[in-house]
């Protein structure tokens, strides 16, 4: 059967399928493609409400509301552009008028931003980003911008010449050009940041304003090694020598493998023994864990279905642990659930109501949770062959029945946690938790094992 | 096995699909972020918009709601679409659109104030494309591990496997025979490609 014939049904198979217009085969084929798709699915659940008539009616009725809302859509569009191009040759009037040096120039800027739509914004922000990499400037698809574009090129490159010429002269110590890097690359920085669709013009001349200030400041000042006032450049360039100080101080790196086949066990938790400081294997089995002051440091690393393994390391150090797999067998739950009022009182017929604290639990019961959950996950695809993960996550039962403020409490990865999020947002209700004979909140911790079984 | 081929021009937009018509979603996403044309989005809506309604009719399970739905979403689209990268334009919407009637389903049942503060990032459920079950695919000709693993499936799960894929019998049908709600007849399905699934790569290590 050749591909290009997939069979893709249209809303009128829905329909169809609705009002059991489809029979045999042909049902059979639509209930097949339903199999594959869940977004198809949920709609057709959604298209057994209403008749056929129905359904056309508010399609249609929706579909005119749309086509005219993409009609005044372009009608607008061509308003901007008439303003675009008026602003665009008053602009560049101003720029061939103006003195390069002026500090004027960052006021009229503000006036860009009245007729130009975002995107024409974007593209000049990602000019300026890709002069500081010194790359080509792309193709301008609009003519009028030209101009413009190249007259900011022009200053934009001096402005950032400008500078390292400001700052070679006063390096003197290594370490002071570790500073003046910083700042220079703060610069960098504000420039990329105005890409950000969502600002405007304003704050791409604030940008400018910043460039300029520092160099000014720059002239004045005479120990290299004291940054700028800048507002934003200032804390952005503290923020980075004090990372860069972070690394110096005692730490540990290395990466954890599988004994069996030394492959890297992300997710795996390695801890500094005696406290509670730990992190987390990334990816590719690597961690860098901060080590106290002391001689003696011991890190255990552990994971869930394997031995957890000790070792002594000394700070700097590069280590390689390697795990072996625990004899212990695992079990098959997919859930274990452990409600802070866990107590499920089976014999409430007995004892009487006020003292009864009965947890939070599933609408149709713990087992047939585990049925959803196990059906529902997806083992999410990663780079290693990974064949169980565990995430641990907590979130709270609200009176209404909700699953409210779901948080990972541990998770190997973000796609295993996102997969976690979305099949506990989804999925049944859950019984609150009742006090004394009244619905109260409880917070739920679920323990979701992923599996071989999961990978779909 | 009958060549099914439907494609059919929904014209409930008046957009000009002849230009648009032979485009992938991809390059269909592509154009739009480009040059924000609308027109681009709405042909691309289209093939998609009676799913939307039917999603939205499930969960407001009225008409009105499910209309404004439709709106509603591709208003966020004209915003949501150029800020993310998309492998697969249907299933984000899928996503978008079940996260928009969830959160007006809890907006209109919050009597609290804290629900106000549920954020609900669309980044978080991005579904990956489901990979195909190989039984699913259109090619009926399956190799013996797969006939085995089928022969090793329990009773009912195994009858209705063969009933849906090999003979072809819809849900209905397969419940009237088998004398079982339909809805345990998707659930046997179900766990039974499942459980196929594991056999087969059971049967892959062993090679």
């Amino acid at each position: 059967m050749s591909k290009n014939n997939k069979y893709k049904p249209g809303p009128s198979d829905f329909l169809d399928y609705s009002e059991g217009k489809l029979k045999g085969r042909k049902r059979n084929a639509f209930e097949r493609y339903l199999e594959q798709n869940l977004f198809d699915a949920e709609a057709a659940e959604g298209f057994s409400m209403v008749s056929q008539e129905e359904a056309e009616q508010d399609l249609a009725v929706v579909g005119k509301k749309i086509q005219g809302r993409i009609n005044r859509k372009r009608r607008i569009g061509w308003y901007s552009a008439a303003a675009a191009i008026v602003s665009i040759l008053a602009i560049s009037t101003i720029f061939f008028n103006v003195d390069r040096t002026s500090l004027d120039r960052p006021e009229s800027i503000p006036e860009i931003s009245k007729g130009y739509e975002q995107k024409t914004e974007k593209k000049e922000a990602r000019r300026d980003m890709d002069i500081l990499e010194n790359e080509e400037v792309k193709d301008v698809e609009e003519g009028p911008e030209q101009t413009v574009t190249e007259e900011m090129k022009t200053e934009g490159a001096a402005q950032i010449s400008d500078l390292q010429e400001e700052f070679s002269p006063q390096l003197s110590a290594g370490a002071d050009a570790d500073v003046d890097e910083i700042v220079v690359e703060a610069v960098a920085r504000e420039v990329v940041s105005s890409e950000n669709a969502e600002e405007d013009m304003l704050d791409f001349a604030m940008d400018m304003e910043a460039e300029e200030r520092m160099e000014e400041k720059i002239e004045q000042v005479t120990a290299p090694a004291q940054p700028v006032t800048a507002g934003r450049a200032k804390s952005s360039a503290k923020r980075m020598a004090m990372e860069k100080e972070e690394t110096e101080a005692s730490a540990v790196k290395g990466v954890i493998i599988s004994a069996d086949d030394s492959t890297p066990i992300p997710g795996a938790t390695i801890m500094l023994k005696g406290t509670s400081v730990g992190t987390v294997a990334d990816s590719k089995g690597n961690f860098k864990l901060n080590l106290e002051e002391t001689d003696e440091n011991k890190i255990v690393a552990s994971f869930i279905g394997m031995e957890s393994e000790e070792m002594d390391v000394l700070a700097g150090s590069n280590v390689e642990i390697v795990m072996n797999e625990s004899s212990q067998s695992l079990d098959e739950v997919v859930v274990v659930g452990y409600g802070s009022n866990r107590r499920y009182d089976q014999t409430g017929s007995v004892q009487s109501v006020e003292n009864t604290i009965i947890g939070a639990e599933p609408e149709f019961g713990l087992s047939d949770y585990n049925d959803y959950i196990d059906n529902e996950l997806i083992f999410p695809i990663s780079e290693y062959d990974m064949s169980r993960a565990v995430v641990v996550v907590k979130f709270i039962v609200l009176p209404n029945k909700r699953p409210y403020n779901i948080q990972i409490v541990r998770s190997p990865a973000q796609a295993f946690s996102n997969e976690v999020q979305r099949v506990i947002f989804s999925g049944s209700d859950w019984k609150p938790a009742m006090k004394n004979g009244e619905y109260v909140e409880d917070e739920v911790s679920l323990r979701i094992v992923f599996k071989e079984a999961h990978k779909r | 096995m009958e060549i099914l081929c439907k494609h059919k021009h929904h014209k409930h937009l008046k957009v000009s699909w002849k230009k648009y018509r032979d485009l992938s979603d991809a390059e269909l996403v592509e154009k739009f972020r480009a040059s924000g044309d609308l027109e681009e989005l709405g042909t691309l809506y289209e093939r998609y918009m009676h799913l939307v309604y039917g999603v939205c009719l499930k969960y407001f399970k009225e008409r009105e709601g499910a209309q404004d739905g439709i709106t509603a979403i591709f208003e966020k689209l004209i915003t949501e679409l150029p800020r993310h990268e998309i492998d697969n334009f249907k299933s984000w919407l899928y996503v978008l659109t079940k996260n928009y009637c969830l959160m007006q389903i809890r907006a209109a049942k919050s009597e609290t104030k804290r629900l106000h503060n549920y954020q609900v990032d669309e980044k978080i459920f991005v579904e990956s494309e489901q990979e195909m079950h190989p039984i699913d695919e259109e090619e009926q000709e399956l190799n013996k591990a797969l006939q085995m693993c089928i022969e090793k499936l329990k009773g009912e799960q195994q009858q209705c496997i063969r009933l849906f894929y090999f003979d072809n019998k819809s849900y209905r049908e397969i419940s009237d025979t088998l004398n079982l709600d339909e809805k345990k007849v998707k659930s046997f399905i179900q766990n039974g490609k499942r459980n196929l699934k594991i056999c087969l790569e059971k049967t892959d290590v062993k090679k």
